[in-house]
């Protein structure tokens, strides 16, 4: 056996082995001690007990139906906030907070990455959490997402990404957030907010206003105005994409098993900016298409209990667990559509209405300006489509706007005998609380036969 | 205690009776209910929630047995439900599990059937439940989050701090004739309002205020309950479980706060998700060729005829096992 070459000289050694000894005995001191900054989950750490789960972008999936599910898996595990610093401190690529939802064709005709505000609570969210309500005296009842961000985005006030393309709209804790942000040193550009409930006149008027906001967006982005021709080719590659994932769900309907609820999610989520990867996302849908197509033409025979989920998920996979230990899928989502882009006009324009409509069909949730009122059509439309048997009205606890749709929700579909159930929860990868996993059961056996 | 199942049935036939004993047990936040039945016999027990849950069960499943006179053995199935249903595992009797949302509905159908809509007030937790009349399964539901308002831990903690045991807080409310402002919803800050109103309260008049407090404490609770039902509104038809159901001040000032009468049953509600749980379990059993192809081969066999009557008069004169204690 060799000796290994000495890495310093022995008293250096000696030195360093006393302080290490000073160390082990300081950190077996502190683990006695209560930790208050536990670790946060960290992807592809499994720790037994933990009460920490990956975030649903993080998760691997078991058993899959198709090596395109297993590869649309790592796409979407690939596609963080790391890998985007890493693209902007390496590759001098630029990249913004936000842009990542019905905007992102004009962010990817700017070649400017989106980092999408879900990353702020994908890792540390808890970390955040407490820097909001310890550094911000923010009251820890308030709403898990705001103090979330305004954590974040405090501790990253001087990694690689320093400038939010923000969109003014209902929320006001989230204009707070942002105000915040902008006195710490971020650079933000606000697109001002503009509704379109009142379809008709003036329509056109608003669209024109929302067109040149974005045009000036563009300008901030990248130093002059996007390239019309790029954009157009991006909301056409975009409604590509869409289209695909569409045609995905309808089949899936048929064969409610072979794709799961996370894996559709990775399906809507990529479908803005395709992680990163478009012709690899590309690849896997049509891969997923053609088996899928072929797999429908002998329709599943085992019963399921189709659902429909307006609002987001909770955070962590035990909420999807218990709806497949039940059989129960996930067939509409209504906080991400497949509605497509209007190709028939100016892609700015396209751009604005694509937003309109998505406000009318309340998609998209508040932070576009999506209406609370009209949410209720784009499930009705869900419903009558999927022929889903429940609603799972979600919101994030705390708050108001959320609160508000779901009580709007419960009594429109009270009145038409449509089972519902309201789900509070917040954006941490945590398993689903005793409440709401009693919840959810009860709601399953409401709706099961055999009970 | 052993019931007829026709005598705590309010109107109609009992159809729930199981050829073989089935058990509900109802492990909840503060006190555990079993529920055995068999044929047209309904046998009930209570014991304080202990640390362990599955001891609790086992304790509840053990009392049941010798009341009956039964074998654990002779156990068709098991449905467990409650706070503590999660930690149940039997190797040797068949069971499941089912939230107390479906139980407690599925109880109060049972003793109840016009009910259409139950209150249901738990140590930890409170729930309003829209029941389908015609098969006691549930429409819909609310219950509230991460609150002790308006739950049994809220009137718990009131007694505690007047100084009175639990079961006295109910009745000694009812003495009140002018219910003192409890306005805040919130356990902890509620209990700073009863704090300042006690520190008020003259010496010679220190009952009287007592139960005015009490009364305080029942509507604060009450309008949370309220509150709660607002979102799924009431029909007739309307029924209290749950442990609180037997807090005769609760019961009165619900009913005060709704303008409507509970329905009166012929058991003690606390045992309506024990004994919605049984309801499942007989089902379960009922549907399982292998469980009656046990009893054809080997039919269950009483070591002793049960005799009528409580084993216990009431819930607090059930002796407690220190084993279980918290």
């Amino acid at each position: 056996m060799n000796t290994p070459t000495p890495l310093m000289p022995d008293s250096a050694a000696t030195a360093a082995t006393a302080a290490a000894t000073d160390n082990a005995a300081a950190i077996a001191t502190a683990a006695r001690g209560i930790r208050v900054d536990a670790l946060d989950y960290e992807p592809g750490v499994t720790r037994h007990g933990s009460r920490h789960q990956p975030n649903i972008y993080d998760a691997k999936v078991e058993n899959p139906f198709s090596q395109a599910i297993v590869e649309l898996g790592e796409l979407a595990r690939s596609w963080n906030l790391e890998r985007i610093e890493h693209l902007v401190v390496h590759e001098g690529r630029r990249a913004v907070w936000g842009g990542a939802a019905w905007d992102s064709p004009l962010l990817r005709a700017t070649d400017t990455i989106p980092a999408s505000i879900m990353e702020l609570w994908r890792k540390e969210s808890h970390r955040s959490e407490r820097i909001a309500e310890d550094t911000f005296h923010i009251p820890s009842e308030f709403c898990s997402m705001i103090k979330t961000m305004i954590g974040r985005w405090h501790t990253k006030r001087d990694d690689p990404i320093k400038r939010i393309l923000a969109f003014s709209s209902g929320c006001e804790p989230m204009s707070m957030v942002i105000e915040h942000a902008r006195n710490i040193g971020y650079e933000v550009y606000t697109l001002e907010g503009v509704t379109a409930f009142k379809v008709g006149e003036g329509l056109e008027n608003r669209a024109k206003f929302l067109a040149a906001e974005l045009r000036k967006a563009s300008v901030w982005l990248q130093g002059k105005p996007v390239d019309e021709d790029r954009l157009s080719a991006e909301i056409r590659l975009k409604n590509a994409a869409l289209k695909k994932v569409a045609r995905i769900l309808d089949l899936r309907l048929k064969r409610p098993f072979d794709i799961g609820s996370i894996e559709v999610m990775w399906l809507l989520g990529g479908s803005s900016g395709y992680f990163g990867n478009p012709g690899k996302y590309f690849e896997i849908l049509d891969r997923l298409l053609a088996e899928l197509e072929e797999a429908a033409k002998t329709p599943e025979t085992r019963p399921s209990l189709p659902l429909i989920l307006a609002g987001g998920p909770p955070g962590g996979l035990s909420f999807f667990q218990l709806l497949e230990k039940a059989d129960a899928v996930l067939v509409g989502f209504v906080l991400l559509g497949t509605s497509l882009y209007r190709e028939d006009m100016p892609p700015l324009e396209s751009l604005a209405h694509y937003l309109f409509e998505s406000q009318l069909r309340g998609e998209l949730g508040e932070a576009t300006g999506a209406s609370a009122l009209l949410r209720r059509r784009g499930i009705e439309a869900l419903i009558e489509k999927t022929g889903a048997r429940g609603l799972i009205s979600s919101a994030i606890t705390a708050c108001p706007y959320a609160s508000l749709v779901q009580q709007l929700e419960r009594n429109h579909f009270r009145k038409q005998g449509f089972p519902i159930v309201a789900l509070e929860h917040t954006v941490h990868n945590d398993p689903t609380t005793e409440e709401q996993t009693m919840k959810i059961k009860a709601f399953l056996e409401q709706l099961s036969e055999s009970f | 205690m052993k019931y007829k199942a026709q005598d705590i049935i309010a109107s109609g036939e009992w159809t729930y009776g199981p050829a073989w004993p089935v058990v509900g047990l109802d492990i909840g936040s503060r006190g555990s209910k079993g529920v055995l039945l068999v044929n047209d016999e309904v046998f009930t027990a209570f014991i304080p929630t202990g640390l362990y849950m599955q001891e609790t069960a086992d304790e509840l499943l053990r009392r049941l047995l010798e009341e009956t006179g039964l074998q654990r053995s002779d156990t068709a199935f098991i449905v467990g439900t409650g706070y503590g249903r999660i930690s149940l595992k039997y190797d040797d009797i068949p069971y499941q599990v089912v939230t107390e949302i479906s139980c407690h509905a599925m109880g109060a159908h049972a003793v109840l059937p016009g009910t259409r809509t139950i209150i249901d007030i738990g140590g930890q937790d409170s729930k309003a439940i829209k029941i389908d009349p015609r098969t006691g399964k549930v429409v819909e539901f609310v219950m509230n989050d991460k609150c002790a308002a308006g739950t049994g831990r809220f009137l718990e903690k009131a007694a505690v701090l007047l100084g009175i045991e639990l079961d006295e807080l109910g009745p000694i409310a009812l003495e009140s004739k002018d219910p003192a402002p409890v306005s805040s919803q919130c356990v902890v800050f509620a209990e700073s309002e009863m704090i300042s109103l006690r520190a008020r309260g003259e010496r010679n008049n220190d009952l009287e205020a007592r139960a005015n407090i009490a009364a305080g404490v029942h509507l604060s609770a009450a309008r949370r309950v309220n509150n709660l039902l607002g979102r799924i509104g009431i029909e007739p038809g309307l029924a209290f479980t749950g442990g609180v159901s037997n807090n005769p001040g609760m019961w009165q000032v619900l009913e005060t706060l709704l303008k409507s009468k509970f329905q009166v049953p012929g058991i003690d509600l606390i045992y309506a998700g024990a004994l919605g749980a049984a309801v499942y379990a007989g089902r379960h059993a009922a549907a399982s060729p292998k469980i009656a192809a046990k009893y054809h081969a080997r039919p269950f066999v009483r070591e002793k005829t049960a005799a009528a009557g409580p084993i216990a008069a009431n819930a607090s004169e059930v002796e407690f096992d220190n084993s279980l204690a918290c």
